[in-house]
């Protein structure tokens, strides 16, 4: 009879304590994130990825959004796309998972299809075929391609701007792979269609030491231009070794986002090596970014001197508000119960207007627009120091120009 | 009444047969690992282990898995957590093929550790996984059906003195 009755008791106590009991549960939104924390990209994914989680945790201190906190779990991918492939199977059944944040182009293009079969958005780095053919998948920055335009469109003015004759030389160099592809691929054509002498480009891996055979070998073809889409500090080692050949003070090179950083490549190198180096940004850098107000966050997480605060930091940061003004807005839309994936697809699509603070430039996301951002911002190398010179610019359209299978 | 008996008798059998062969009927997928055993050595660069998956839906997404042993851990990896080393899609015919690519095989079998500031693998300070016999587990996405092989990594050949 004791037994019986503490068998009754027990199943009490299990139901009044479970969902039918009325107690508060917490309310939580799930985002993903992966990137390579080590290996090639973590100069860039590190500093993203602190930015995130300080500023989502400084959002659920002061209580979420409406209650509702958000729970970032994150996964070093070591930028393998097994490794995200495997980290997403993992959690691709969390409830209410919002979207995953992905730092890679190779783990981009694996998980599209299967985060599409899911309708869990995915917000990753510059494939322009996720822009080309708008789905699930959402960029943070500018298409790849469109960025190596806005590169060709910059060189064109200078060379004029220098009183020169005719159309510049222009040569793209950059890590093979996805990125490299993507890079190239509409931005061919597009320099062909401005009378830009494109040749042929270099692709070289992650990681590689010297780059001086290959930039001989520019140098041989007359180039003017040279556009250089890398992690730093990759970049900043062309332009070393550029520096070393005595070719800088003829080719002008233009080095894409995720390099030359005021705290990455810049602190490699003596100010002389890569002085006059151009830098085409999908975020701040230099002083503007320890003005930003969002500074503040790097003080009070990482505990560290303002002046070493990464540029990728504020990018993490930026990332998140948007995901936050997404929130909001599926949360309005369908309320708790009802969100998912689905809905924050749906929200994602709303998001319009400066939301970062000016770290990047304007949201504009719609139907037919899949980048958190359209536009990118020049800056110089002097004195060792980013220095502006460009407001924010919108690039120009080289997808309809790519070939995409 | 006999015939009746007998026509009872005779549905059974079938039920029992098709109950018994249903699972043998639908077989789940199968994978294959090439080469099977082996030493973990930069000729596998060149030479890259293989998987061979059947039985998966038309392009479907897989993944594969090494879990690791006790005790073993991943650069990266939280403990206890299994490791992606390859993926992709089957084929129309649910059939998948995948590697060990070069990075994987750097980065979650040698486990190089990175140098930051020459922005190249530090191999001084790579921590290989230990010999030893590792479970592989491909997943299909669609189907959450799975299937595994082993993977002997073989201790290196002994150095003749």
């Amino acid at each position: 009879m004791k037994k019986v009755v503490l068998v009754l008791l027990g199943l009490i106590l299990a139901w009044t304590l479970g969902a039918g009991s009325g107690l508060a549960e917490e309310k939580v939104v799930t985002v993903l994130e992966t990137g390579g924390f080590t290996g090639p990209t973590s100069p860039l994914v590190v500093p993203v990825h602190q930015g995130s989680k300080d500023y989502f945790e400084a959002l659920n201190a002061k209580g979420g959004i409406d209650g509702v906190k958000i729970k970032f779990i994150s996964s070093d991918d070591r930028y393998t796309a097994a490794r995200a492939m495997s980290f997403y199977q993992r959690y691709r059944k969390t409830p209410k998972l919002a979207t995953l944040l992905s730092y890679g182009t190779p783990q981009a293009y694996i998980l599209d299809p299967i985060m599409t079969r899911d309708k869990i958005p995915q917000i990753t780095t510059g494939g322009g075929k996720f822009q080309a053919k708008p789905g699930y998948t959402f960029l943070m920055v500018c298409p790849y391609q469109n960025m190596v335009g806005s590169g060709i469109d910059w060189a064109i003015a200078d060379w004029k701007k220098k009183g020169k004759s005719g159309m510049p030389t222009f040569a793209y160099m950059g890590w093979g792979g996805a990125s490299g592809l993507e890079a190239t691929n509409g931005s061919n054509k597009y320099a062909e269609q401005k009378g830009v002498k494109w040749l042929k480009p270099v692709l070289t891996t992650p990681g590689t030491l010297k780059y001086d055979t290959w930039l001989t070998g520019l140098a041989q073809q007359g180039v003017d231009y040279i556009y250089v889409h890398m992690v730093d500090p990759d970049q900043t080692f062309v332009v070393r070794d550029a520096y070393g050949l005595g070719l800088t003070k003829k080719i002008q090179f233009i080095s894409s986002y995720y390099g030359l950083h005021d705290t990455v490549g810049l602190r490699l190198v003596k100010p002389e090596v890569v002085e006059g180096t151009v830098v085409a940004s999908n975020i701040i850098l230099g002083d503007e970014r320890l003005k930003n107000p969002n500074a503040e966050l790097w003080a009070k997480y990482q505990k560290k001197p303002p002046e070493d605060m990464d540029d990728s930091y504020l990018w993490g940061v930026g990332n998140a508000k948007i995901v936050e003004q997404a929130l909001r807005i599926a949360l309005k839309d369908v309320g708790y119960e009802k969100f998912n994936g689905q809905a924050f697809y749906a929200a994602l699509q709303k998001v319009k207007g400066d939301l970062t603070q000016g770290i990047m430039g304007a949201q504009d996301l719609g139907p037919t627009n899949r980048q958190l951002t359209r536009q990118i911002r020049y800056y110089q190398v002097r004195n060792g120091k980013n220095v502006p010179i460009s407001d924010w610019i919108e690039t120009p359209d080289c997808l309809s120009l790519a070939e995409f299978k | 009444m006999r015939c009746f008996r007998h026509s009872v008798l005779l549905m059974l059998i079938g039920l029992v047969a098709a109950l018994t062969a249903g699972p043998a009927l639908a077989a789940g997928p199968t994978l294959t690992v090439t080469p099977d055993k082996t030493v973990l050595s930069p000729a596998l660069f060149k030479e890259p282990i293989e998987f061979t998956s059947t039985g998966w839906e038309p392009d479907e997404a897989v993944v594969i898995n090494l879990k690791l042993p006790k005790g073993v851990t991943v650069k990266g990896n939280p403990p206890g957590e299994d490791v992606g080393i390859s993926g992709g899609q089957s084929d129309a015919k649910g059939e998948f093929k995948g590697k060990v690519d070069a990075l994987t095989l750097l980065m979650t079998f040698f486990q190089a550790a990175w140098d930051n500031t020459k922005m190249k693998p530090d191999l001084s300070k790579a921590t290989p996984l230990p010999p030893g016999d590792y479970t592989v587990e491909a997943i299909g996405f669609a189907s959450d059906k799975r299937a595994t092989a082993t993977l002997t990594l073989l201790p290196p050949p002994k150095k003749d003195k």
